[in-house]
C-alpha cells in the first residue's frame, strides 16, 4: 500500500484550483448545448491507457494524461440537420507543474448558434489523484437579437484507484443554477457527473458515467472500448436519458489517429460524427 | 429545513477514531443513519452520542478479547450474534487467543470483520477485577462544553412573536463530566440547554434545563451491574422494552438482532428514553436477573375532562425542548413510576429470558377521538410481559420474542441468521404485532416507527466474493392490518435495497445502493375533497466514493437522484451531490474537513438525506429538499503541547469548530413555525473544548 502513498504532491494549488473553480460567474445565457449523454469522445475519461485529447471535455482532471503536445478536432451533424453542426477543437501540451489546453466549440447556424472558447488546467496529486479546472467563455448569437455571452468554470478529479480501476468526479458551472436577479435572461446549467472505467486488459476498458444536467433527469451511460488490433479499435455505448446508443471505429497510426462514429436516437434519427487527432510531438510519434 | 440529530445510529460506527475525523466513518453507519433519519422524520430532534462514547473509550482502552463477555463483545456493533456466539465457543474450547491472527480461525469470521474488530481489541492481560482503589483512582475524567447557534434570527427570537416567542437566548450549551475506569467504573453528569430556552432565569431557574447523572459499577462478585441515577433498559427483541441502539431495515446482519447487556448506563443529552432511580443485575453461574426501579418526571400535555373534571395526558412532549409558553407548561408534568426486570438462563449455545415491566402514571393517558387511535395504549398503567430466547445449531442462530400487553394482545418476533457459506450469510425474520400490542419504550425490528400493527417478513443477503467487494440486499413485505396516522384504512408495504460496495486497502471505498420502497397513505386528487388511499413509491440511488491520495488527503464524492410518485398523481425528483476534502498532516496535531453541496428537489417528498462530520461525538442527518448550497467546514486541534503540565497525569485539550451554511438562491424566508427565518440562508457555528485527564 506504501507505494500509493506519494509525497510528490501539493496540496495549496490544489485548494486554490477548488476555490477558484468555485466563484460565481454572471451568467445571462445558455451554456453550448452538452448533452447528458457520454458523446463518443468520452468513452476513455476514467482511465489512464485509453484517455485522449477530447477526454478533457468531459472531465478537465484528464488533461494531466497529457504528457506531449496534441491536437485534435471532432465534428458532427447531429440528426442529420444542417443547423445543428458542431464542430469542437483542442490543442493540449505539458506545462510546468501540471498540463493545460485550450478548447473552442462552435454549434448552430447563421441563424442561431454557440460558441465557446475555454481554458483547462489540470495537475497530478501524488500517483491517485488528477485535479483539472476549465474556465469557459460562451456565446449565444440570434440572428436580429444580437448576441450575450457567459462566463463559467468547471472542476474534475480523476482518482486512479488501481491500474485498472478509475473513478472520478465532475461539476460544471456550479453557482449559476439559479434565476438571475436582475431580469428573466436564460441561466447556463449545472452539470455534475461522476463516472467509472475498468480497464481489463490493455485492449478492453469498460465505463460507466452518471450525471445530470440542470433541471433534467439524470441519465446513466455505458460504453466499451475495444482494439482488436493495436491500430484500430471500436467504441460502443448508450445513454438512459434519451435511449440513444453510438458506435464508431478508430485507427492510430504513427500518433495520427482518425475516427468515424454515429449515435441513433429512436426518434430522431443518426447524428454522423468524424473525429481527428494527431501528437504534435513527431519524434515520439514514430517511436510508436 | 429539519436537522435530525442521531447519535444512537453511530451503533454500526466500525471505523471512527478518536477525533472522527472526515474519512473515518464507514459508509454503511452513513447510509443506516440516513435511513434512520427517513424513517423517523415524524419524530422529534433527538440526540444521543452515547454508543459512540462507548467505541471511543474501546479506542483508549481496547476490549480484550481472552476476558471479554457476551455482553461486552455486544458492544461492537459489527459483531453479528451467530459471529460472537461462534467466538465464545472457540474461545471455550481451545483456550485463551495467543495472537490476533487466531481471529481468522473462528467460524463466520471473515477479514471484513476482523479489520472492523480490531481498532476496538487487544489480547493484553489487563485484569478487570483490579481492586477498589484502582478503579476509584485509576480512571480518566473528561469534561466536554459544546456551544452552538443559528447566527440568522429566527420569528422565535423577535418581540413580536406572541405566545411562541423564546424567551431565551439562541445559544445551545451542553456541558458533560465523566469519570471512567476500564468501563467497569463511570460516573457522570451533564446539563443541557437548548436554543431558545432560558438559563438560570425564568423556566430554568436551576440553571440548565436538563440534567443528568449517571453512576455504574460493573463485574463485582455477584453484582455484575449496578446503576444509579440515569440508565437504559434493553430486553429480549425490543417488543416490551429497548432504549438503546436499534435500527431498522438493513441487510446489515449486525443490525436485524437485537443485541445488548440490559443494563447500560445513560450518558447523552435527549431528555427522553430512559429510566431514574435503581437498576441491578446480579449473576450467579448461569442466571443471571436484573432488576430495576425508576421514579422520573416527563413532559407531555395535560387536558381536563369538561364530563368529570379528571386531568388526562393528551399528548407527550419528546423533542426535549422547553422554549414556549406552551412548552414550558408540558415540562415535567407526569409522575412515571416503572419497575421490572429479567431472568435470564443462559447456557453455551442457547439462552431463555422471561422479561417483565410496569409503569404507572399520574395521569392516565387519552389520546384523540380518531378511527387509527381506536386501539392505541390508554390508561395509566402500562404492563408488558415476554420471553426472549436464542440458540446456536451449526451454522444456524435463531432467535426471537414473544410479548403480552396489559390487553393481553401479542407481539411475535422470530428470526434466523445462516452462514451459508464462508461467504454468503443469510438472516429471514418474521414479526406478528396485534393492532392493540403497545409498550411505552418498545422498539424492535419494524416498517413503522412504532411497534404496533404490523406483520411482515424479512430478507436479507450478503455476499462477500472477494475480501473488496461486498454485495448486501434485502427485501421486506408488511402489512399493517389497522388504520395509522394519515393512512384511514388497512394498508401494506414493500421495501428492497441491493448495495454493491468495493473497498481497495485503506485508499478508497466506493459503493452504489439502489432502494425502493412502496407504502400507502392518504391522498387527495386534484379536484376531489376527500382523501383516498394511494400507494406511493420512493427511489433513491445513489454511488459514492470515498479515496485517501495519501495519509493526509481524502476525497468524497456522492451523486444521489430521488424519485417520489402517488399512484397516478405525478412525481417529485430531487438530486443532491457533494464533495468532501479532508486534510490531516502528517504531523498531526489539527485537522480539517470541507463539504460543498448542491441539492434540488421538486418537493419535500424527494427529499435526500446526508451524512455530515461534525464535532466530535455530534454529528447530522439534515433532509434536504427544495433548491440550494450547503457547505460547512470542521476544524480540530489538539492544545495539548501547548499547556504545559507539571503533574504525573498530562492534560489533553481538544478543540473543535465548525460553520455550516444553507443558502436558497430566489427564497425568501427558510423554515416553518418559530424556527422561520426571513432570508434565503441559514448559518450554524458549533463549537467545542474537552479537557481530558
Amino acid at each position: 500500500m506504501a507505494e500509493f502513498y506519494c509525497c510528490d504532491m501539493h496540496i495549496v494549488p490544489a485548494i486554490i484550483l477548488t476555490i477558484t473553480a468555485f466563484v460565481p460567474y454572471w451568467c445571462p445565457a445558455q451554456l453550448m448545448r452538452s448533452p447528458l449523454e457520454m458523446r463518443y469522445y468520452g468513452v476513455g475519461t476514467y482511465s489512464r491507457n485509453f484517455t485522449d485529447v477530447f477526454s478533457i471535455i468531459t472531465n478537465e482532471a484528464a488533461v494531466t494524461n497529457v504528457t506531449e503536445a496534441m491536437a485534435g478536432v471532432y465534428t458532427e451533424r447531429r440528426y442529420n440537420v444542417e443547423e445543428l453542426n458542431l464542430c469542437r477543437g483542442l490543442v493540449a501540451f505539458p506545462v510546468k507543474g501540471g498540463s493545460a489546453a485550450f478548447t473552442a466549440g462552435y454549434t448552430g447556424s447563421k441563424g442561431f448558434n454557440q460558441s465557446q472558447l475555454g481554458i483547462v488546467y489540470g495537475k497530478r496529486l501524488g500517483e491517485i489523484a488528477d485535479l483539472g479546472v476549465q474556465f469557459n467563455y460562451n456565446q449565444v448569437s440570434i440572428a436580429g437579437y444580437g448576441s450575450a455571452y457567459a462566463l463559467n468554470a468547471g472542476i474534475g478529479s480523476i482518482f486512479h484507484i488501481n491500474k485498472s480501476l478509475h473513478t472520478g468526479f465532475h461539476v460544471y458551472n456550479l453557482f449559476n443554477a439559479g434565476t438571475l436577479p436582475s431580469g428573466p435572461g436564460e441561466r447556463a446549467s449545472t452539470v455534475f457527473s461522476t463516472g467509472f472505467g475498468y480497464e481489463a486488459s490493455d485492449k478492453l476498458f469498460i465505463c460507466a458515467e452518471a450525471s445530470r444536467e440542470g433541471n433534467q433527469p439524470a441519465s446513466v451511460n455505458v460504453a466499451l472500448h475495444y482494439a482488436f488490433v493495436k491500430q484500430c479499435f471500436v467504441r460502443v455505448g448508450m445513454a438512459t436519458s434519451s435511449a440513444s446508443s453510438f458506435a464508431g471505429v478508430g485507427i492510430k497510426w504513427q500518433g495520427f489517429r482518425t475516427d468515424i462514429s454515429a449515435t441513433w436516437h429512436p426518434q430522431l434519427g443518426f447524428t454522423p460524427a468524424f473525429l481527428i487527432a494527431f501528437n504534435l510531438n513527431r519524434n515520439q510519434s514514430k517511436e510508436e | 429545513m429539519k436537522y435530525v440529530l442521531l447519535s444512537s445510529s453511530l451503533a454500526l460506527i466500525s471505523s471512527i477514531a478518536v477525533s472522527q475525523e472526515f474519512g473515518s466513518i464507514a459508509s454503511n453507519v452513513e447510509q443506516h443513519t440516513e435511513f434512520h433519519a427517513e424513517k423517523d422524520e415524524a419524530a422529534a430532534e433527538y440526540e444521543d452520542d452515547s454508543y459512540l462514547l462507548n467505541l471511543v473509550k474501546y479506542t483508549v482502552r481496547p476490549l480484550n478479547l481472552n476476558k471479554a463477555g457476551s455482553d461486552e463483545l455486544k458492544h461492537l456493533p459489527f459483531l453479528n450474534d451467530l459471529q460472537i456466539q461462534s467466538f465464545l465457543l472457540y474461545r471455550r474450547l481451545l483456550g485463551q487467543l495467543v495472537n490476533i491472527y487466531e481471529l481468522q480461525a473462528v467460524p463466520y469470521w471473515n477479514i471484513n470483520t476482523i479489520k472492523q474488530v480490531l481498532p476496538y481489541t487487544s489480547l493484553s492481560d489487563n485484569n478487570i477485577l483490579d481492586n477498589i482503589r484502582e478503579r476509584w483512582k485509576g480512571g480518566s475524567h473528561s469534561l466536554l462544553l459544546r456551544t452552538s447557534r443559528v447566527l440568522e434570527k429566527s420569528k422565535g427570537f423577535q418581540k413580536s412573536s406572541g405566545s411562541s416567542q423564546y424567551p431565551g437566548d439562541p445559544l445551545r450549551l451542553y456541558l458533560r463530566y465523566q469519570y471512567n475506569y476500564k468501563n467497569v467504573l463511570q460516573w457522570g453528569l451533564l446539563a443541557d440547554k437548548d436554543a431558545g430556552e432560558q438559563l438560570f432565569k425564568g423556566a430554568q431557574k436551576a440553571g440548565f434545563d436538563f440534567y443528568s447523572f449517571h453512576f455504574f459499577l460493573k463485574d463485582t462478585g455477584l453484582v455484575k451491574c449496578l446503576a444509579i441515577g440515569d440508565y437504559r433498559i434493553n430486553m429480549g427483541q425490543g417488543l416490551v422494552q429497548w432504549q438503546g441502539i436499534a435500527f431498522g431495515r438493513s441487510s446489515d446482519m449486525a443490525n436485524v438482532i437485537r443485541h445488548s447487556q440490559v443494563l447500560t448506563p445513560y450518558t447523552a443529552p435527549s431528555e427522553s428514553g430512559f429510566h431514574r432511580g435503581l437498576g441491578l443485575t446480579l449473576q450467579r453461574k448461569k442466571l443471571e436477573g436484573t432488576f430495576f426501579l425508576s421514579y422520573q418526571k416527563i413532559s407531555g400535555n395535560l387536558d381536563t375532562d369538561s364530563v368529570n373534571s379528571h386531568r388526562y395526558v393528551s399528548s407527550l412532549l419528546l423533542s426535549g425542548y422547553h422554549r414556549t409558553v406552551g412548552e414550558i407548561a408540558d415540562k415535567s408534568n407526569i409522575n412515571q413510576l416503572s419497575a421490572g426486570g429479567t431472568l435470564k438462563y443462559s447456557a453455551a449455545k442457547w439462552h431463555l429470558a422471561v422479561n417483565a415491566i410496569r409503569h404507572h402514571w399520574s395521569a392516565p393517558l387519552n389520546r384523540t377521538d380518531k378511527p387509527y387511535n381506536h386501539f392505541a395504549a390508554e390508561g395509566n398503567v402500562f404492563f408488558n410481559a415476554s420471553l426472549d430466547y436464542n440458540f446456536v445449531f451449526r451454522n444456524l442462530y435463531v432467535f426471537g420474542e414473544a410479548a403480552i400487553n396489559k390487553p393481553l394482545k401479542k407481539a411475535v418476533v422470530n428470526g434466523v441468521l445462516i452462514a451459508v457459506d464462508p461467504k454468503v450469510d443469510v438472516v429471514f425474520l418474521h414479526r406478528l404485532i396485534d393492532k392493540g400490542y403497545h409498550a411505552l419504550y418498545s422498539n424492535a425490528f419494524t416498517a413503522n416507527t412504532a411497534t404496533v400493527n404490523e406483520n411482515g417478513v424479512f430478507g436479507g443477503l450478503s455476499i462477500r466474493p472477494n475480501p473488496a467487494v461486498t454485495i448486501n440486499c434485502y427485501s421486506d413485505v408488511f402489512r399493517f392490518p389497522w388504520l395509522k396516522y394519515r393512512v384511514d384504512a388497512p394498508s401494506w408495504g414493500k421495501e428492497y435495497q441491493v448495495s454493491v460496495a468495493y473497498k481497495e486497502g485503506k485508499l478508497a471505498e466506493i459503493y452504489s445502493t439502489y432502494r425502493k420502497q412502496q407504502k400507502q397513505i392518504n391522498h387527495r386528487g386534484t379536484g376531489n375533497t376527500t382523501s383516498v388511499v394511494e400507494t406511493f413509491s420512493r427511489v433513491n440511488w445513489r454511488i459514492q466514493s470515498k479515496i485517501a491520495i495519501n495519509r493526509s488527503v481524502s476525497f468524497r464524492n456522492r451523486f444521489e437522484i430521488s424519485r417520489y410518485e402517488v399512484n397516478g398523481a405525478g412525481s417529485e425528483h430531487g438530486f443532491m451531490a457533494f464533495m468532501d476534502v479532508g486534510y490531516k498532516p502528517p504531523s498531526g496535531g489539527w485537522s480539517a474537513n470541507a463539504r460543498i453541496q448542491y441539492f434540488e428537489t421538486d418537493g419535500y417528498n424527494a427529499r435526500i438525506y446526508a451524512f455530515e462530520n461534525d464535532v466530535l461525538y455530534s454529528f447530522s442527518t439534515p433532509a434536504l429538499f427544495d433548491k440550494g448550497y450547503r457547505y460547512y467546514l470542521n476544524f480540530h486541534v489538539d492544545c495539548s503541547d501547548w499547556i504545559t503540565t507539571s503533574g504525573a497525569k498530562p492534560l489533553k485539550i481538544d478543540y473543535w469548530i465548525r460553520f455550516a451554511r444553507t443558502a436558497y438562491p430566489g427564497k425568501t424566508s427558510t423554515g416553518t413555525g418559530a424556527d422561520m427565518i426571513m432570508g434565503n440562508r441559514k448559518t450554524e457555528i458549533k463549537m467545542q473544548v474537552m479537557l481530558g485527564i
